[in-house]
């Protein structure tokens, strides 16, 4: 007597094999989308940081010229050493107590800086300065404040 | 790297990414589709093989969607991070080249500094590896390094 063709399946495999189909193909998704991810972020760094400094490495500039014609500007050696500290230990990463020592200190570098142009009476050194900073770095996209960006 | 803000998720990629993905299970569901002798010796071997193939296909296409959209938080701050203080050393370095120019008072060159340095240049994705990191010389900056030293 011929028998009709049985089928067995084992249910517990065919799920399990889904499981597994399912797990390597969602690690495989989101190993991609966390790897775009994290150079998306990348990308917003390089280009926040860029921005954020260019003004730091400008006022580097004008003190060492400052400091390497220091007998054509005596008078403000002090003030030179105060402006010359204050950037060059302004933290350069983004933990959120450097970036508040960023803020702070940026600002009584300006100040300092606004002392000494005025002292040596040469304006012209920062001449719309704050429009060429924008002009190199563009505007901030997301926020002004880096704290509201995340 | 253009880095001018627009930095959002590239949807092609991920499209792209997800037709390769189907190509390559398309792929080895021809191999299966032979089988091997192993499959032959199951007598039914080739139904086996596509019925497996058919729930791998998909369930990895299935999984991989969801994984898609389940890219783990930190990776965005983690990325942020390691970027910026590289961003600021380039940052840091085109503005004293900034302050030298200026100095030395000739305002076309300034003028064209402010051109070839700006933010869309600089972080242009030629001096950038993969892993957006920056390779080797950085040929804009070095130019204008080159030229300051030159002047003074």
């Amino acid at each position: 007597m011929d028998h009709e063709p049985t089928i067995n399946i084992d249910t517990d495999e065919v799920l399990n094999l889904e499981h597994q189909y399912y797990q390597k193909g969602f690690e495989e998704g989101q190993n991609h989308s966390t790897k775009q991810q994290y150079l998306e972020g990348k990308e917003y760094g390089y280009q926040t940081g860029f921005q954020r400094f260019i003004i730091v490495g400008y006022i580097q500039g004008l003190v060492e010229d400052w400091k390497l014609h220091i007998d054509q500007y005596g008078n403000i050696r002090n003030h030179l050493d105060q402006l010359e500290k204050l950037i060059v230990d302004i933290p350069l990463t983004n933990e959120d107590e450097n970036v508040a020592e960023f803020e702070v200190k940026l600002n009584k570098a300006r100040n300092k800086l606004r002392v000494i142009i005025t002292i040596v009476k040469e304006s012209w050194k920062i001449d719309k300065l704050d429009e060429v900073v924008k002009e190199l770095g563009g505007e901030l996209q997301v926020s002004e404040n880096i704290e509201e960006m995340w | 790297m253009s880095c001018n803000g627009s930095c959002s998720h590239d949807e092609h990629t991920h499209s792209l990414t997800v037709r390769q993905h189907e190509q390559e299970s398309n792929s080895n569901d021809m191999d299966d589709i032979w089988g091997d002798e192993d499959d032959e010796n199951y007598g039914d071997g080739l139904l086996r093989v596509n019925a497996n193939a058919d729930i791998q296909r998909n369930h990895q296409k299935q999984g991989y969607l969801d994984g898609l959209s389940s890219a783990k938080e930190e990776s965005l701050q983690q990325g942020f991070d390691e970027g910026f203080p590289n961003g600021a050393l380039l940052g840091l370095t085109v503005g004293k080249l900034l302050a030298e120019l200026k100095i030395f008072k000739d305002e076309d060159l300034f003028n064209q500094a402010k051109k070839e340095l700006n933010i869309v240049k600089v972080l242009d994705k030629k001096y950038f590896s993969e892993d957006l990191n920056v390779t080797s010389n950085h040929e804009v900056i070095q130019k204008w390094q080159n030229l300051t030293q030159a002047l003074q």
